[in-house]
């Protein structure tokens, strides 16, 4: 199985490697068309299928390592990588279904790659390398809810990032080969509103966890503060869009601005103490 | 009166206002990000002064240097989550969306009936709907537009007008609740939160040693018996499981008896016993010179502390009324270069040494045997295990997770089921039907395509816009 492990990790690496390359081809093929819209068509199709390939293998990597280890890949930096990377690509894949915005899946794939990097640096490039369970950790169904609905969240939550920094390049229509800005704004919304309550649900699973494990819901742990404060944010963006009416470049800042705190919650492992400061390495 | 009157109306603008609410979430944001990058005071350390002057002295000065330690001490930032201006926000929070909840009801109230019928009707006279011309005679269109409107599952209500008829659908009319739903959650979270505080019991460390019995003390009546304890580890050495057979007992009678794990408390009525933390424990028996026993029983080793990069574990014996206090330091394993495997230490004092007592001596003390010191012998029987608990009644609980099912209810109210009301009249013309119609709500993408497949149904063209008919804030 340690073998099904490094393949199918090295394999998603790599075909996130050729997306971003394609990627820049793509982009090279529509800035060159301008507004032809059979620019790329190939190089897209070959995208679309690589992203479907990088999700089947990211999935593949989940399993074997499941299997390894007997828990979902949830215990470690290096397995929150992978599944955040998961969410990543199969939500990018589930955006392009219904947006048909390329450069917006593709683009968060390349945060996925950089998880992926991050992953393998975390384990010394050494990706079968894993570490045993903690007690608290030994609870399958909140573990791998609690952390699957993570992986979904900030999987969203990339993607409005990613559509945000468009929007914020092109919030006055000066580039004709990206998605138009009002497109971008809606899927920047959508990706909140799917976010959002998986987010919410991220904290109530962790509180009913650790209302099982310590017999507190809330214990202020930094990591989950970190969370709160996300949910801060992203509760901001939706109150001063739905109630206020802000819309275009001050809801695309906003988000970019929410993501950095997801960046941060995610990584709090290496500089928090407490609760969730159980394993950085693999 | 004026005066009151004018400074409830500003109270109440202030605290539906939703700016107001934004900056208070904000600021929230900004303190609790303080409390997550800075290091808090350990919450058993905020009840004694002398050990949160220790804590400034040891963890924070040396971290952020004594000015910065001060201004962030006065500011309260190293119990963020405890501080005024944390509770200040939240109370603040927490009556700003009781204020907005309570505003709203009435337009809550009125958005869920619908908009009445002939409301409806001056609707469409007053030339503010989306008008269309189709060759589809009058009755084909208002069975088209009924079976659109069916099929999407609006409720339709209908009045016949001198000119044709009018249909007044809605869908989703409880929608608007979801929100309502949001900012209740939260304030029944802050009720359950309060509720716990003000009437839960908890402890963090109720320790029991193996073989021992321990009251829970006031309230309860009831005694905790650790019957054994099991740890199993992994091959690198850390706890794999750990794990406490204990009975509860009450009046001499166990009245419950389980085993309890991380992840699986035990409950005894509303008290939930958590397995929390383990560690080594000795029997011991004290005699004096006279051959009487002045203590016999179980010492937990529960107060670790490190020398040299070696931890190890203590406790403490006060036999001051005999001419010493005794720590009981137990080995950190067989390797331990200080205290040998199968040993214990003892180190006598005059009296505690957090109350000025002055070293006396100390000895190693193999398990099994007996050693004397000042005419008192000292007679380690067996090192055992002891099991460390946390106890916890949350009177408060069901509301949280009442909070946490209403939240999420609402959410999915507000964001997977929008409001739609459309009002649509279809008057009859020589040439086909007349048809005006108009979407009441929000703009929003999905209204617009609903509209746009509105249109291609009754046969009109052209860009739809939803018209915006909810009040400004």
């Amino acid at each position: 199985m340690d073998a099904m492990q490094a393949i199918f990790f090295w394999a998603s690496l790599l075909s996130l490697g050729l997306i971003t390359i394609g990627l820049i081809v793509y982009i090279a093929n529509l800035a060159a068309a301008r507004k032809n819209q059979d620019a790329g068509k190939t190089v897209r199709q070959i995208l679309v299928f690589m992203m479907w390939l990088a999700f089947a293998l990211l999935s593949g990597a989940i399993a074997a390592r499941w299997v390894a280890t007997g828990h979902g890949p949830f215990s470690s930096m290096f397995e929150f990588a992978l599944a955040f990377a998961w969410g990543i690509v199969g939500l990018g894949i589930l955006y392009w279904m219904r947006y048909k915005t390329l450069l917006v899946s593709g683009a968060s794939s390349i945060l996925a790659l950089a998880l992926i990097v991050f992953a393998a640096f975390s384990t010394g490039f050494n990706p079968t390398q894993s570490s045993e369970l903690v007690p608290a950790l030994q609870q399958n169904f909140l573990l791998s809810t609690h952390v699957a609905a993570a992986a979904l969240s900030y999987g969203a939550f990339a993607i409005g990032f990613v559509t945000s920094i468009m929007f914020l390049m092109q919030r006055k229509r000066i580039i004709p080969w990206m998605p138009p800005p009002d497109k971008l704004d809606r899927i920047s919304y959508n990706t909140v509103i799917v976010g959002f309550p998986l987010l919410t649900l991220v904290i109530i699973l962790g509180a009913l966890w650790a209302h099982v494990a310590w017999g507190r819901y809330w214990s202020w742990d930094p990591k989950e503060t970190a969370a709160l404060v996300t949910w801060f944010f992203y509760a901001a963006y939706l109150h001063t869009r739905v109630v206020v009416g802000w819309q275009g470049a001050r809801s695309a800042a906003l988000l970019v601005v929410a993501f950095l705190a997801v960046v941060f919650t995610f990584f709090g492992n290496y500089f928090f103490s407490g609760l969730h400061a159980f394993e950085t390495g693999g | 009166m004026n005066y009151i009157k004018s400074a409830f109306n500003w109270f109440v603008r202030l605290f539906s206002s939703v700016r107001f609410a934004l900056w208070i979430i904000l600021l929230l944001a900004i303190v609790s990000l303080a409390g997550t990058l800075l290091r808090q005071i350990p919450a058993q350390l905020l009840g004694d002064p002398a050990l949160k002057q220790a804590w400034m002295e040891q963890v924070a000065q040396p971290h952020y240097g004594s000015f910065w330690s001060a201004v962030f001490n006065g500011l309260g930032l190293f119990d963020v989550f405890h501080s005024a201006i944390f509770l200040i926000l939240g109370s603040l929070l927490i009556i700003a969306i009781a204020v907005c909840s309570l505003k709203r009801m009435p337009s809550l109230i009125k958005t869920s009936r619908g908009v009445d019928l002939e409301s409806a009707t001056r609707l469409l006279e007053k030339g503010s709907a989306t008008r269309s011309s189709s060759k589809i005679p009058a009755p084909e269109n208002v069975a088209n537009v009924r079976g659109f409107l069916t099929k999407r599952g609006y409720r339709i209500r209908t009045q016949e007008t001198p000119e044709g008829k009018v249909f007044v659908a809605d869908k989703n009319r409880f929608a608007p609740w979801g929100t309502y739903a949001i900012h209740l959650s939260l304030i029944l979270l802050t009720a359950g939160y309060l509720v716990g505080s003000a009437k839960g019991y908890s402890n963090d460390a109720f320790i029991v040693t193996e073989g021992e019995t321990r009251a829970i003390g006031s309230p309860y009546d009831a005694s905790i018996k650790l019957v054994d304890f099991q740890a199993d580890f992994y091959e690198d050495g850390s706890p794999k499981d750990y794990r406490s057979d204990v009975q509860i007992i009450v009046a001499g009678q166990i009245v419950k008896e389980g085993t309890i794990r991380v992840n699986y408390p035990l409950s005894y009525g509303n008290l939930n016993i958590y397995q929390s933390f383990y560690g080594p424990a000795i029997t011991l028996g004290v005699s004096d010179s006279n051959g009487n026993q002045i203590f016999n029983g179980f010492i937990d080793l529960s107060d670790p502390f490190t020398v040299e990069g070696i931890t190890r574990n203590s406790g403490t014996i006060d036999l001051t009324a005999n001419g010493v206090f005794v720590f009981v330091i137990s080995s950190a394993g067989p390797g331990d270069p200080i205290v040998p495997d199968g040993s214990v230490r003892l180190e006598f004092y005059t009296a505690s040494p957090d109350t000025g007592g002055e070293f006396l001596d100390s000895m190693d003390i193999q398990i099994g045997s007996t050693t004397e010191f000042q005419g008192l012998e000292f007679s380690p029987s067996a090192l055992i295990e002891f099991s460390g608990f946390q106890l916890r009644e949350d009177p408060g609980l069901n509301l949280i997770w009442a909070s946490f099912i209403l939240f999420m209810l609402g959410l999915g109210l507000v964001f997977y089921f929008p409001h739609r009301q459309m009002v649509v009249g279809i008057y009859s013309d020589p040439k086909g039907s007349r048809t005006a119609y108009h979407i009441l709500g929000k703009k929003n993408q999905a209204a617009v395509d609903e509209m746009e497949t509105f249109a291609k149904v009754i046969g009109a063209t052209g860009q739809i816009q939803p018209k915006n008919t909810e009040r400004k804030k």
